[in-house]
């Protein structure tokens, strides 16, 4: 008797424990979520913002006279992570016409304040056997469709968009770098210090954080090709698409079946490119699904060149 | 020594051959090669057409008078040598206009204006350039005196399935029917325009037709934006353009509608979901009612006063 | 595996004798403060560098685009591994009978304890912005292996710290009572005894509870070394692409933590003077548990290399190249040779089974499995699909910096500081079970 008694009592305390460790969870997560809340809503203080022209200058003007379309941070995050409706970009790139003149990679550094170390396309002097061409190889992030650096990233920082874009979130990002692991394109690179145009410790960078420009980059973080998601919502080809001297570049949305050449700003239909220049993808067996097509260096009108980058030879 | 020279000469002979051939002339047809800018070239012109050059020609000619073009075949060349300054205006602003091999077209990309302002920044290099007289600028009078006005409007023959593009001329208050005008139609894409067939010519009612592709994609209800315009320089820029639900209607599901490793938590795979809470919870409510009965037995050893315990038996921890 | 008579202790003893054996280290000497001393200023020195790595950034450390994770993740695999040993010593062989783990049984949880506790700290120190830690458990998605990490590591630790105290409790009870301890640690003992009176009921909770752990903390166990595995298995890169990377770390685990006991084992007998009851019996146990483990470790070594040595594909023969006869031959050989082939053949004589020899080859099989997770981090990583150019040659290879080391000594120093204060102010050796092993009355 005594004992069914002690039994109910240490039942009833059990649950009345259980009830005050279940609050005290609750109010705990809650606690946390608030300023989690807090944290995410910035207000926009001082007059003056710095801002990137479509060139690459950095301009500092007036908040008052910025666009009322270039939404505070909150708003840029959103719609950076939800993407563009109705729409799925995807890359060709002509491997006949590449000659690594390098201007895709310069103009992306440039946009994204990149070291000359750091790249988000990078031009790979590629040879699959020593009997098969050699050929200069244009390569961005894949943007996959089945992206394993996505399915690895622990905090949601890395995130693939409707429109098949795959971005980076500065804000969120720990540096834990499995994403840089998980990539076999080796797509990623990290700011292992302070990014290059980091103002110091004393000062402050106005510039509102924008999702699809990737600006200001930070320390600690992970950055890679953005498919310059910032100049597809205003109908501007990427950064390196336009920058192309030799016609290497198409880009264009598969839902429309039209990609646009960044040299000569032709339009062509994306299916009929694909198939009458025989076009292929990077390492496809993986599962990957890349958004980026490549068509074979066939009837080049150049010869191919080795050459040797100088900063091979460095340090960093 | 006779039959060293003429090895000598073969050998010479075959070589200019093949630079011959490696630099295949471009040739300009004749009613293009008198064309001439319709403006003075001021300095402001020139610095104008100095910005579209370094935009767009720098990366394969090089610097104007620098020497350092691009190492292809055919070569680019330097703007300011002789192979340039001989050419008269039309030839270049036809080679501009219509491009060759690595050169691109730039009919679509630079406006007849840009394309003039390059050529007064490429003259200001050739010493002995004069520009010829604006005013001479002779505009083509077939199809129409100077002045006259041409219209143009779309249609969409849908038992055809072709678009036709009507021109209309105006001559003081007089429409007449516009025949043998080159039309060229587009698509407006995200990035551009997509070139539908070829340039076609109005015959003598006026209307030039285009075969429309039956697997075109428009918006979800099948719209898609047309630009027709006209094919030359004769007239200008001039262009119509229509909105026409003649394309394919497209329904584009969401890619993050799915379920998938790649999504986010809250799309991750059912299975996932289940077994991680499931998992976390089991265990973890286990390591708390082990907690709870430590709580007891510390109470326990509260409660009790000292009693005997029966230390006979061995008591087997593990 | 054990015989009849439990062998526990060398000689008949009382329960006088016990807590004289067994409590008789709990003390504030000079040595033990010169010791810890010493580790204070090592591990002040070690977070210098760290905060000389938060200053400037990861920079600091050899890390560069291509080879991404270098030491700390090597460091980090060994830490979980060697935790692991806590599973096998209590649960393993604890579920199934044998009986000469008592004296080692406490031992190896204090030592799963220390590593998984300070294991979550060497990851964080390889975090580019460790200021965001919470976002993993705010913005924490299910599908990441980190995740599944981070959840079964905590839950091992607890679950380590739980089968450390519970077994304790009755010795703290008899503890608590004793003259020559310190009167602060006693107070300690008192708290912490929880109001153990040797009740039947409370006996049977803690009966009960330590079977309900030592159950529970079988597959948690397994789980925190094959979802470390899969943090490598889950990207497609050569090295690391392979199935069988789950049993593959576990079976390393076990031969790293059995190392780490015997040399925990060795420095205790010697310096709080146990040889009565860390016997050569138990060496000789231990020694036979480490041949065991290490043969299936050896057999999981050969499945992985020799598999892919027969195919040869493109990405695969490169990285073996650089393993067998190219960049890291050396690293390679000595840990297989060294770490796992000769301990192997050296152990099956009785002879290198005692606890001087013993103790030698454990250390040499500790070495050889800290610097086996390097060769299994780092060459992976210099030898992706596509090929590595337009970057500065420290891109194309690893190097650690003396920072990156002092941040890499850093959670050792903290793990060794942990143990020593485990073992110093708590009897290593259980005693409630000892004694009722040896029939003696402890009330």
């Amino acid at each position: 008797m005594a004992e069914d008694q002690n039994t109910t009592n240490s039942r009833r305390s059990f649950f009345e424990k259980l009830g005050l460790a279940g609050a005290g969870v609750v109010a705990g997560s809650l606690a946390m979520y608030e300023a989690y809340q807090y944290e995410q809503i910035k207000k926009t203080e001082g007059k003056k913002v710095k801002l990137l022209t479509a060139d690459g200058r950095l301009v500092e003007i007036d908040e008052a006279h910025v666009q009322s379309h270039t939404e505070d941070t909150s708003n840029l995050q959103e719609r950076g992570r939800v993407g563009m409706e109705g729409k799925r970009f995807v890359m060709v790139v002509d491997l006949a016409k590449c000659r690594n003149a390098r201007k895709c990679v310069s103009s992306c550094q440039n946009a994204h304040e990149l070291r000359p170390e750091q790249y988000h396309m990078n031009v790979l002097q590629m040879q699959e056997s020593p009997n098969t061409a050699a050929y200069n190889m244009p390569k961005p992030c894949q943007h996959c469709d089945n992206p394993p650096c996505v399915s690895v990233c622990p905090v949601d920082a890395t995130f693939k968009r409707q429109d098949g874009i795959v971005l980076i979130d500065n804000e969120r990002c720990i540096g834990c770098r499995f994403c840089m692991a998980a990539c076999p394109y080796n797509a990623r690179i990290f700011h292992w210090q302070e990014p290059k145009n980091a103002l110091g410790e004393s000062k402050v960078d106005e510039r509102k954080y924008d999702v699809e420009l990737n600006v200001p980059q930070k320390k600690g973080t992970i950055s890679k090709c953005l498919f310059s998601a910032d100049r597809l919502r205003e109908g501007k080809l990427p950064y390196c698409v336009e920058a192309c001297p030799n016609g290497v570049y198409y880009f264009g949305d598969e839902v429309e079946d039209s990609v646009t050449n960044g040299t000569t700003k032709e339009t062509v239909r994306l299916s009929k490119l694909l198939k009458d220049n025989s076009a292929f993808q990077l390492m496809p067996e993986l599962g990957t699904k890349p958004r980026v097509y490549y068509l074979p260096a066939k009837n080049r009108l150049f010869p191919f060149e080795k050459t040797e980058d100088p900063i091979e030879k460095t340090n960093v | 020594m006779k039959q060293r020279l003429l090895l000598a000469l073969i050998t010479l002979i075959l070589l200019d051959f093949q630079v011959a051939k490696s630099q295949t002339p471009w040739d300009v047809p004749p009613e293009k090669t008198t064309k001439i800018a319709s403006f003075k070239f001021t300095d402001e012109v020139r610095k104008d057409g100095e910005v579209i050059y370094k935009k767009n020609c720098v990366s394969c000619h090089g610097g104007i008078g620098v020497a350092n073009f691009q190492p292809l075949v055919p070569s680019p060349g330097d703007p300011a040598t002789e192979k340039f300054s001989k050419q008269t205006d039309g030839d270049l602003f036809y080679k501009i206009t219509t491009g060759r091999m690595l050169m691109p077209t730039f009919k679509d990309i630079l406006t007849e204006e840009e394309r003039w302002k390059v050529i007064a920044y490429v003259r200001s290099f050739h010493k002995d350039y004069v520009q010829p007289n604006p005013d001479k600028a002779v505009a083509d009078t077939t199809g129409g005196a100077k002045g006259t006005k041409v219209k143009l409007s779309i249609n969409f023959n849908s038992e055809r399935k072709t678009v036709e593009v009507i021109a209309t001329s105006e001559d003081k208050g007089v429409k007449t029917m516009a025949a043998g005008v080159d039309i060229v139609l587009f698509v407006k894409r995200h990035f551009g325009k997509l070139k539908i067939d070829e340039t076609k010519t109005t015959n003598a009612s006026g209307v030039a037709v285009f075969p429309f592709p039956t697997d075109l994609p428009g918006d979800k209800d099948g719209n898609v934006e047309l630009i027709a315009k006209i094919d030359n320089d004769k007239f200008g820029e001039v262009f119509t353009e229509a909105k026409m639900p003649i394309a394919t209607p497209t329904q584009v599901t969401s890619l993050l509608e799915q379920r998938a490793m790649w999504g986010v938590r809250s799309k991750a795979p059912i299975w996932l979901i289940l077994s991680y809470l499931g998992a976390v919870g089991i265990v973890w409510l286990v390591i708390f009612i082990i907690i709870g009965k430590l709580k007891k037995l510390h109470e326990l050893g509260s409660k009790k006063t000292t009693q005997e315990s029966d230390t006979s038996i061995p008591t087997n921890h593990h | 595996m054990s015989s009849e008579k439990v062998k526990n202790v060398a000689k008949p003893v009382d329960l006088e004798i016990l807590k004289r054996d067994l409590y008789g280290h709990i003390n504030l000497s000079t040595s033990f403060k010169a010791w810890m001393g010493f580790l204070t200023l090592l591990l002040g020195g070690c977070l210098f560098a760290y905060f000389i790595q938060l200053k400037n950034g990861l920079i600091v450390t050899g890390l560069r685009d291509y080879v991404s994770w270098g030491m700390y993740l090597s460091n980090f695999v060994f830490f979980v591994a060697s935790s692991l040993i806590g599973m096998l010593i209590s649960a393993v062989l604890g579920l199934v009978g044998i009986k000469w783990i008592t004296p080692i049984a406490r031992i190896a949880e204090i030592i799963a304890v220390a590593f998984s506790a300070v294991a979550g700290l060497v990851i964080v120190s390889d975090m580019g912005r460790p200021d965001r830690l919470l976002n993993v458990f705010i913005h924490g998605r299910f599908q990441s292996p980190i995740l599944w990490d981070v959840t079964v590591i905590t839950t091992y630790m607890v679950i380590s710290v739980l089968l450390l105290f519970i077994p304790l409790i009755p010795d703290l009870a008899i503890g608590k009572k004793l003259d020559n301890l310190p009167k602060w640690l006693k107070k300690v003992y008192s708290i912490l005894a929880l109001n153990f009176i040797d009740s039947p009921e409370q006996r049977k909770i803690i009966a009960s509870s330590i079977r309900t752990l030592l159950i529970l903390i079988v597959p948690v166990a397994l789980s925190i070394h094959t979802v470390t595995s899969w943090l490598f298995a889950v990207n497609s890169r050569p090295g690391w692409d392979s199935t069988i990377f789950g049993p593959y770390f576990v079976s390393g685990a076990f031969v790293a933590g059995s190392a780490c006991v015997i040399i925990a084992m060795y420095v205790f007998r010697n310096s709080y003077k146990l040889k009565d009851y860390l016997t050569d019996f138990h060496f000789n146990q231990m020694g036979k548990l480490l041949v065991l483990v290490a043969l299936v470790y050896l057999y999981f070594n050969i499945n992985e290399y020799l598999v892919p040595a027969y195919k040869m594909q493109k990405a695969e023969a490169h990285h073996l190249h650089e393993l067998f006869a190219g960049r890291y031959a050396v690293m390679f050989w000595l840990t297989q040779l060294g770490g796992l082939i000769l301990p192997i053949l050296l152990l099956l004589l009785p002879k290198m089974r005692k606890p001087k020899p013993i103790f030698v080859i454990a250390l040499a099989v500790l070495l050889g499995a800290w610097f086996k997770r390097f060769i299994i981090v780092v060459p992976t990583m210099e030898g992706p699909f596509l090929p590595i150019q337009h970057v500065p040659h420290n891109y194309m290879f690893y190097s650690p910096t003396l920072i990156e080391t002092a941040v890499t000594i850093a959670p050792i120093v903290m793990v060794v500081m942990i143990v020593s204060v485990l073992a110093k102010f708590l009897p290593i050796i259980p005693v409630y079970e000892t004694a009722h092993e040896n029939g003696i009355v402890t009330k």
